[in-house]
């Protein structure tokens, strides 16, 4: 039988990302169902503008109400549940409905978890974490979503898997900087409501714990945030994909706190105890004692955390381990540059250069790891020096990042290399670096002045709006 | 043997009788081609048994001319324009002449007299060529200007025939022609230039048309271009070089007076027959004081005087003979002074490399003998001196130019001195000597001739008046350790005993160039400074305040000044120069306008003569609102300072050259306040002239950068300008514009001065803050030297602050800087557990393990904070470890 796919969405005023994943559920969906939950923008007309079945849901405060609404509305086998403001990546798009069809011959296969790599839309889409979803499954009546908030999808019939698919990526801007904040208010309201609820019914508490803790993070309200760290760490059981995210909380709290280093410390040694696979923590230690100075012992705990980091890789690759999420990529870049730098200020340049380069390798774009290589090059003459550089980098393709990274640290002839037909922007430092004082001069007073200039007609303009 | 006659006419009908006429029936055939007239010419040739025919004029003199050889039959050709006709009835030797003529001529030059009818004026005579041979494929070529050719532009060869012969009279003017005629030759000469005609054929006609037609700048070009050819075929093209004689025979600039001499030279060289030149030439010789040379060349022009009978026509009446030998007389009166006098070239040197050969080749020319004092060069100058056969005077540098001056006018033997620096050089050498005798015999002692700053590129930037030829006389010594005076047994020179040249003995300057300036100031400050401690003299303060104002310090430059003007003191030939600068220095700090009227006031009531500072005045006035007063003073200083620069006398320097543009702008506003927008206009665009608008760098277009964006490129642009000009000194101090400095803070502007000129500022203190912020900026853009100056500034911190920047150089790796200033450090702060692990770091960077240990063993029975105690752990694992590898 043929498969069919329904894509379904609960939305409320999406009209700025709704058109992004109406297109590519087009792609890959058969049926396109959306559930609009009291828009006010024209969210409703472009979703009917572009073929999907529009149903109306009083909001009642609870997410899995809306969203098992909407599955009931589906009439494909599986259904794909992405938020409006996630989409699948351009790599994987074509294979999705191949991929599905795969694990849709085995019966057994009832739910698929796939990373969702979330970036930041305010920041040149860096991106900020990534985290293991569940957002595709079959539809089966046993299969719904459960709980108000942080709702996860549950089975209710025994014997049916959840399986791990990474060729599936689910690319998310939900957390953009800007709207965290407005995010967590909004949560905060719901949990708060949902923790009410749930300590009346004798409920399980941990999924409201951390959705608190990460509510009253994000609002900046530490002590609060310390508190439910502490009660969801006393729980048992921790979410799917979730583990140690709450000592990191709780490090980030006390750190907010100005809490001394000792501390902190104590709690990344506590959850080292009690995930003493995860690569996070060590290197989450060593980030602190390398702050405190205490390099050799840094060294040591980044030495163990990249190991484990390592091992997590191979163990992936492997098939093992297949639930928990790697979140330690995230810290891995500012890890080779501590571990370099340590080496430098050791003396050990060799080490710290291979340090540095092996964070290159993964990350070419990390700013501090190629300024740290750069450091070890000094000594070299420049053609060297470029020649160590275009193992990386292009030098046309990759000019702006080169010169904007290294304009104060590079000499005059290896600027001058790499900036050739540089945009305006960078001449003035390259001037200064090549001894054309005049010039550099001269431009330099002219951005100055024109700086001012607009600085204050924007303050004068605003406050004649004021 | 048959004769023609050819004519082209149009509208001839008054001459042309009398010219067929005067042919006296020598002619065989007469041919008129007439290019349409419409009046009687055709009728009256007829009649006189013309044939004539008809041409269409087609602006082609040369076609039209064609057209008549192509009627002739005859052996002989006469060839008149209508307007000339054989005078003193010469017209019936035609035949005789042709047939005595020799066989190979095959042209006849014919003496044309010239008269202006209407003005009863005898214009002056020329030959012209009027008598050709019929020689097959005889052509002329020119649509304008057109000449004679045998095929392939062969030249004929021209006989010359005399006046009582042949003679002709011209009626019109002169060589030239109505204006409208004038302008119809300018227009077929350019439709001929446009279709191909080489233009070089036509530049001395294109001379003449533009100096008929009042283009002076035109007609002096071609008049150059011609020259350049160098002598023509032809008959009067000697006319181009007159004509320049005459325009640069106005010598207001030193330029013109070379250009006359050039010329004249050309001239002289061109036309070595024509006495003429030769007495140009020796004029502007004589104009140049080369007395000798002069005397050469007029005796040349007086040999040629006598019996003149070139082709080219010569002015030299027997009125001008006679007065040129007066002339004569008077010059070998000064050319035997010249020979007489000597001359002492003198000069104090301390590497000068670079500049002593040229010195050498300059004093050559008019020195006798040649006295060089070596301070204690290091560079070889003294090897150059030797290999040119000078022996220089070596004596050790005793901070005091006016003794080590004064050693070489001991040594000195001739009558006269001449003082030059080594980056100091004539224009002209080979006049000083002739100028010098002229005025020995006058009740002078010292010559002052102008003098040229030049920059690097060779532009003015600046003149004033120096004293640098004085007689050799007991007492007339230098005094002072800078900035010397000459002194007459230790009293100021008489103004009566001093002379002040024009241009022509102009000094050019190399030694202002940008880059040695704020190092001179500073090397005469020490000097002053030094002088003052010996006993405060207030005569030196207007140079104190020279030096100061220089290096951008204008409080001190303000204090010195005002306290110089008040003293009463003069500098020579520089009066209202510290007036100048007390201006620029109230205005710098912002005093009200009082203060400047007031300085203003003394300065006009000393200094009437200068512009400055009515221009001043009308400054303020213009700054205040006040325009109608403002208009008059801001009108006469900028027209008496145009008036000033044109004429080559310096006089006593003015200072306005830098206030001019801002001059001219107010002016501007003035002239637009008082309803004169046409003149505001005028002044606008003379100030774009004198300062062409830059284009400025604009990072983003309006709107498209966020306020934030801005704020980010100021914070980047800022430590960046500081360390630009850390690097570059001459672009700190500006004038007359606003500097680049100004965009800083005052604590780093503060820094700037103090990295340039601390030593006169031992007591102020950077500001810790702005240092230790800038100084990442500094260890990545500055120059390796540039750095090391920055570093010795923190030797001024107080000791914490040192200790801070010796980390931030440590966090660098740049250990040996680091270690460099901790070792500066002293006393108690040494004895610190910080400073003892900072120097066991530096140490162990730099791979003195032992050392380092040591260090760190002395911090660990220290006190120490909780991070440093961490270094201190980490460091001394380290440093056990490369101990025992």
């Amino acid at each position: 039988m043929k498969l069919t796919i329904s894509a379904c969405c609960i939305v409320k005023n999406e009209s700025r990302n709704l058109p992004r994943w109406l297109k590519c559920m087009k792609q890959v969906a058969d049926e396109i169902i959306v559930v609009d939950t009291g828009s006010s923008d024209n969210t409703v007309d472009i979703a009917r503008a572009a073929g999907a079945k529009v149903y109306y849901f009083q909001w009642v405060d609870d997410f899995s109400a809306a969203k098992n609404f909407a599955i009931d509305k589906a009439k494909g086998q599986w259904i794909f549940f992405l938020d409006a403001d996630e989409w699948f990546s351009d790599g994987c798009i074509d294979q999705v409905r191949g991929i599905i069809g795969k694990y849709h011959r085995n019966k057994k296969i009832a739910s698929i978890i796939s990373p969702q790599i979330n970036i930041d839309s305010d920041n040149n889409n860096e991106l900020t974490s990534t985290l293991l979803q569940m957002r595709i499954f079959r539809n089966l009546p046993s299969i719904r979503y459960a709980g108000r908030i942080h709702e996860q999808v549950q089975c209710h019939k025994p014997g049916l898997q959840t399986v791990r698919c990474d060729a599936i990526r689910i690319m998310h801007t939900g957390y953009a900087a800007s709207r965290k904040k407005s995010k967590a208010e909004r949560n905060l309201a719901l949990l708060l409501l949902a923790e009410q609820e749930a300590i009346a019914k004798g409920q399980d508490m941990t999924a409201i714990y951390s959705g608190l803790m990460d509510a009253y993070n994000m609002l900046g309200q530490s002590s609060k945030a310390t508190e439910y760290a502490g009660r969801l760490m006393s729980a048992k059981n921790c979410m799917l994909g979730m583990e140690g995210h709450a000592y990191d909380v709780l490090a980030s709290s006390l750190r907010q706190q100005n809490k001394p280093p000792a501390e902190i410390l104590q709690i990344y040694d506590e959850a080292i105890g009690r995930f003493p696979d995860k690569a996070d923590f060590y290197l989450e230690k060593a980030f602190v004692l390398y702050d405190i100075c205490r390099y050799n012992e840094a060294m040591d705990f980044l030495a163990e955390g990249l190991a484990k980091e390592a091992a997590f890789a191979k163990a992936l690759q492997q098939g093992k381990r297949q639930l928990e999420d790697n979140t330690a990529v995230r810290l891995l870049p500012r890890a080779y540059c501590i571990l370099g730098n340590i080496l430098c200020l050791k003396g050990d340049m060799t080490t710290a250069k291979a340090a540095y380069i092996e964070g290159l390798r993964k990350f070419k774009y990390a700013q501090e790891l190629l300024r740290g290589l750069y450091g070890c090059l000094k000594d070299m003459d420049d053609v060297a020096v470029i020649q160590q550089l275009n193992v990386f980098y292009d030098k046309d393709e990759d000019r702006d990042f080169l010169l904007s990274a290294l304009m104060d640290m590079a000499s005059g002839k290896v600027l001058a290399y790499y900036g050739k037909n540089a945009p305006e922007k960078y001449l003035s430092g390259i001037y200064l670096k090549l001894g054309k004082y005049e010039a550099a001069i001269s431009r330099l007073s002219d951005t100055a002045d024109w700086a001012r200039q607009y600085i204050g007609n924007n303050v004068k303009a605003s406050t004649e709006q004021g | 043997m048959k004769i023609s006659a050819c004519y082209i006419t149009k509208n001839e009908e008054a001459n042309i009788k009398k010219s067929i006429e005067s042919l006296q029936g020598q002619a065989d055939e007469i041919i008129v081609v007439d290019t349409g007239s419409t009046d009687e010419t055709v009728a009256v040739a007829r009649q006189l048994g013309a044939r004539v025919y008809h041409f269409d004029w087609c602006d082609d003199f040369a076609a039209a001319r064609n057209f008549a050889l192509g009627k002739a039959t005859g052996d002989w050709l006469v060839l008149l324009d209508a307007d000339e006709y054989f005078a003193d009835n010469t017209g019936r030797n035609l035949r005789s002449t042709f047939l005595a003529l020799p066989e190979e001529s095959q042209g006849v030059f014919i003496r044309k007299h010239h008269y202006d009818v209407q003005q009863q004026k005898y214009l002056g005579s020329y030959y012209d060529l009027r008598c050709a041979r019929n020689i097959p494929g005889l052509y002329y070529y020119g649509k304008i200007h057109e000449a004679l050719y045998l095929p392939g532009r062969k030249e004929l060869v021209i006989i010359r025939v005399e006046d009582d012969i042949l003679k002709l009279f011209h009626t019109g003017y002169g060589r030239g022609i109505s204006k409208e005629k004038v302008k119809r030759n300018l227009r077929i000469m350019k439709a001929e230039i446009a279709e191909g005609r080489p233009i070089e054929e036509l530049y001395s006609y294109l001379y003449d048309t533009y100096g008929i037609l009042g283009d002076e700048e035109k007609a002096i070009h071609y008049a150059k271009l011609q020259v350049e050819l160098g002598r023509h075929y032809g008959s009067y093209e000697s006319s181009c070089y007159r004509g320049l004689l005459v325009y640069y025979g106005r010598a207001k600039k030193l330029e013109d007076y070379l250009q006359r001499l050039y010329y004249a030279g050309r001239a002289a060289e061109d036309y070595p027959e024509l006495p003429d030149f030769h007495a140009e030439y020796g004029e502007s010789l004589y104009k140049m004081y080369r007395y000798e040379e002069a005397l050469n060349s007029w005796q040349t022009a007086m040999r040629l005087a006598v019996d003149y009978n070139g082709i080219e026509p010569s002015n030299m009446t027997d009125a001008g003979v006679s007065v040129l030998k007066e002339r004569y007389a008077a010059a070998e009166i000064l050319a035997q002074k010249a020979a007489g006098i000597r001359l002492a070239a003198c000069s104090i040197v301390r590497n000068e490399a670079g500049n002593i050969a040229a010195w050498l080749a300059c004093a050559r020319q008019f020195a006798d003998e040649i006295i060089v004092v070596d301070t204690g060069s290091t560079d070889g100058t003294a090897d150059i001196l030797r290999s040119h056969g000078i022996k220089p005077i070596e004596m050790a540098w005793q901070d005091d130019f006016s003794l080590a001056k004064n050693v070489a006018i001991e040594a000195a033997h001739s009558d006269w001195i001449v003082f030059n620096d080594a980056d100091e050089l004539f224009s002209e050498p080979q006049s000083v000597r002739g100028f010098v005798a002229s005025v020995d015999n006058m009740n002078i002692d010292v010559i002052m001739m102008p003098r040229v700053d030049l920059d690097k590129d060779g532009k003015d930037m600046g003149r004033l008046n120096v004293a640098r030829i004085f007689r050799r006389l007991p007492g007339l010594r230098y005094e002072g350790r800078v900035h010397e005076q000459l002194m007459r047994r230790g009293q100021p020179l008489a103004y009566s005993r001093m002379l002040v040249t024009d241009d022509r003995l102009l000094i050019r300057h190399t030694g202002y160039q940008q880059g040695i300036v704020m190092d001179k100031c500073r090397r005469n400050l020490r000097l002053l400074l030094a002088e003052q401690k010996q006993g405060e003299d207030a005569s030196r303060f207007g140079y104190i305040a020279d030096c100061y104002f220089g290096l951008g310090d204008y409080e001190r430059a303000l204090n010195y000044a005002l306290r110089f003007i008040q003293s009463g003191y003069v500098m020579v030939g520089r009066g209202g120069s510290t007036h100048s600068i007390a201006l620029i220095c109230l205005e710098k700090l912002g005093y009200q306008a009082g203060d400047r009227l007031a300085v203003i006031a003394d300065g006009m009531e000393k200094n009437p003569d200068l512009p400055d500072f009515y221009g001043e005045k009308g400054i303020v006035y213009a700054e205040l609102g006040r325009w109608e007063e403002a208009y008059p003073l801001l009108k006469k200083a900028i027209d008496d300072f145009v008036r000033l620069q044109g004429s080559g006398r310096t006089g006593d320097t003015s200072n306005f050259g830098g206030r001019i543009i801002r001059a001219m702008k107010l002016l501007a506003s003035c002239c637009r306040r008082l309803g004169r927008d046409e003149e505001a206009e005028q002044y606008m665009a003379d100030v774009q002239v004198l300062q062409p608008p830059r284009e400025r760098y604009v990072p983003a277009a309006e709107g498209a950068c966020a306020p934030e964006e801005a704020n980010m490129l100021l914070a980047q642009a800022m430590p960046r300008l500081f360390v630009a000009l850390l690097c570059h000194e001459e672009s700190v101090v500006n004038h007359n514009e606003p500097s680049p400095a100004q965009h800083l803070p005052e604590s780093w502007q503060n820094l700037l001065r103090l990295y340039f000129s601390g030593e006169f500022y031992p007591d102020r203190q950077p500001d810790s803050t702005a240092y230790m912020a800038l100084l990442p900026d500094v260890l990545g853009f500055a120059s390796a030297d540039v750095v090391q100056k920055y570093l010795l500034l923190a030797g001024r911190l107080p000791e914490q602050e040192r200790m801070e920047v010796a980390d931030s150089l440590i966090g660098c790796r740049r250990y040996r800087e680091a270690m460099l200033l901790l070792a500066d450090m002293a006393g108690s702060v040494t004895e610190s557990g910080r400073y003892s692990l900072l120097a066991g770091i530096a140490c162990y960077g730099m791979g003195e393990y032992q050392a380092a240990m040591g260090c760190l063993q002395q911090a660990e029975c220290r006190d120490l904070n909780e991070a440093e105690q961490a270094r201190l752990i980490s460091y001394m694992a380290w440093c056990r470890e490369a101990v025992t590898k």
